[in-house]
């Protein structure tokens, strides 16, 4: 599902955000990415989502050369792709219905499948009666799922999210988690997720790579490493 | 396409949120497209009927052939005939020595000066050649003074002439003055919607992060762009459609004489004010089209 093959990425300023790195994710896996700040985490997500170019190697994802899009047609590719923010960015002025809803008029959905959708979606990120609340009127842990919600409305293939739970206590941040393993089950969506949350990562186990000035330093299953050279 | 009409409903409500929200830009934009199209608009008011003016003139554009005073009376029906005779030559007409000069004290500029050459008549006679076109004027000119028996030829080309000179030249740097105003105002437009854009960066990153096609994050600016178009050429055209008709009225339809026929209201106001919207709408959606193109491509 997601493959880097000798990827590096330079930012113009010249930091060497990714180097180097091969990896494999197979379709539906769970994965975790940890690593110290600056290590390249958010980069990788965004290699992924086609925000960035690598400038060596390529980066393929639902069969698709990320790298090589041309501007144009990465809206198309994107709609594979589910993005997750640590700070939400739910549109302040839609309830939280429309967010989602906004999500599948993007892409030029009809309003009936936007209307079926996303009440499927409230009820599966667990927010049914929360539609025609404002962002402002939700907890944090509410506003996350809504986003959540909102990233999987479109049935993407892969969900990346980059520290989801950076923001939540560890009660909230649990309810997300087992959000996502839902996703991950029901809807056979593959998931990559930063945090630095160890007691997560502990907790809810699952592949886990690490990340180190841009390089992997380990790749563990559930706990047990994997050879990675 | 059946996917763009659908679309426009939710274009046409997302151009007009822009325009509320942001009401000072939409509204300075708004007024540069106005005063654009009344200085476009009062360009080509004078425009047409200046071109229409020098139609009317040139129609009835004639030639003056002055006869020898060596040719005696019984001549002068041979060279009618050879006047008649000339390519382009509708008509010509005959006026004798004595005409032309009861024409000349008759004229009220001389205010009778000429009376006591009424028995010793100096002028010659004359012929007036009444061309079919202004452009074979001149031509018509070359071949009278070939005529054995014709002293000179004249015809008021020359202020004609001068006239449209003098207009093309007006044309020239009045077409430079309206096609900067224009570009400011295309400017002003892009700048308003570069503005919009910005406000709206949020939303457009989640545009992005979903997957909206470029058009679908485009589209609604561009109609905000025709939109004030449109919204700009409205006073201008009520100022032609009722401006003019006044004026036509106020003027009985002439300019200082009767050789200068204004053109009738009907159909001139609205073709001007279909050329006004189009001119508009065209300034809106350019202005617009490069503010996107430029300022929408900040992130993948
Ligand atoms: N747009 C950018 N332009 C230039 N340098 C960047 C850019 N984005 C990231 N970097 C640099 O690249 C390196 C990796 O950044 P990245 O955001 O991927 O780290 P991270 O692992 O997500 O860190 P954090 O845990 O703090 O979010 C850092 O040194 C960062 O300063
Ligand atoms: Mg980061």
């Amino acid at each position: 599902m997601i493959d880097f093959v000798g990827v590096s990425k330079t930012y113009p300023n010249g930091v060497h955000a990714i180097k180097n790195m091969t990896l494999h994710i197979a379709e539906g896996e769970f994965v975790y990415l940890i690593g110290p700040t600056g290590s390249g985490k958010s980069t990788f997500i965004k290699l992924i989502d086609g925000e960035e170019v690598p400038d060596q190697g390529t980066v393929t994802v639902v069969n698709t050369n990320v790298g090589k899009l041309k501007f144009k047609k990465v809206p198309y590719y994107r709609r594979n792709i589910g993005v997750v923010f640590q700070d939400f960015r739910l549109l302040p002025n839609l309830t939280v219905f429309e967010n989602i809803a906004f999500a599948m008029e993007a892409i030029g959905e009809n309003k009936h499948d936007i209307r079926k959708r996303v009440r499927e979606v409230l009820q599966l990120v667990d927010l049914e009666d929360k539609g025609r609340c404002f962002p402002r009127e939700l907890s944090g842990g509410q506003q996350q799922r809504a986003t959540i919600g909102r990233a999987i409305a479109n049935r993407p293939k892969v969900l990346v999210a980059d520290e989801p739970t950076g923001n939540l206590d560890p009660e909230k941040s649990s309810e997300i988690m087992r959000l996502l393993e839902r996703i991950n089950e029901e809807e056979k969506t593959t998931i990559v997720m930063v945090t630095h949350d160890q007691q997560l990562v502990d907790t809810f186990k699952k592949r886990t790579i690490a990340l180190e000035e841009g390089y992997i330093v380990a790749d563990m299953m559930k706990g047990g490493y994997i050879n990675h050279e | 396409m059946i996917r763009v009409i659908k679309s426009i409903p939710y274009n046409i409500k997302k151009a007009w949120k822009s325009i509320i929200r942001n009401l000072g830009a939409s509204v300075s934009s708004v007024f540069a497209v106005t005063i654009t199209l009344i200085l476009i608009m009062l360009f080509a008011v004078a425009a047409f009927n200046v071109s229409s003016f020098t139609k009317n003139i040139e129609t009835h554009i004639q030639v003056l052939a002055r006869v020898d005073a060596i040719v005696e009376e019984s001549q002068i029906p041979e060279l009618e005939a050879q006047l008649k005779a000339i390519d382009h030559v509708v008509d010509v007409r005959y006026s004798s020595a004595s005409e032309q000069l009861d024409l000349l004290i008759q004229d009220e500029k001389s205010k009778g000066k000429y009376n006591s050459f009424k028995n010793s008549n100096p002028l010659p006679a004359a012929f007036y050649v009444d061309a079919d076109q202004g452009k074979n004027v001149a031509n018509i000119k070359k071949q009278i003074l070939k005529i054995d028996g014709i002293m000179d030829a004249n015809y008021g080309g020359d202020s004609v002439n001068t006239m449209i000179k003098g207009f093309n030249s007006i044309r020239l740097y009045g077409g430079v003055f309206i096609g900067a105003l224009s570009f400011l105002a295309m400017f002003l437009i892009s700048n308003t919607i570069k503005i919009n854009i910005h406000n709206r960066r949020e939303e457009i990153a989640i545009m992005r992060n979903v997957g909206a096609s470029n058009g679908f994050i485009k589209a609604p600016f561009l109609f905000e762009g025709i939109f004030i178009g449109i919204f700009g050429s409205i006073i201008p055209i009520l100022l032609t459609i009722f401006g003019y008709g006044f004026v036509y009225d106020a003027l009985g339809g002439n300019l200082l004489t009767s050789m200068f026929k204004l053109l009738p209201p009907i159909p001139f106001v609205l073709y001007l004010s279909g050329i006004l919207l189009v001119i508009g709408i065209l300034v809106g959606f350019i202005g617009s089209l490069l503010a996107v193109n430029k300022n929408l491509k900040w992130k993948r």
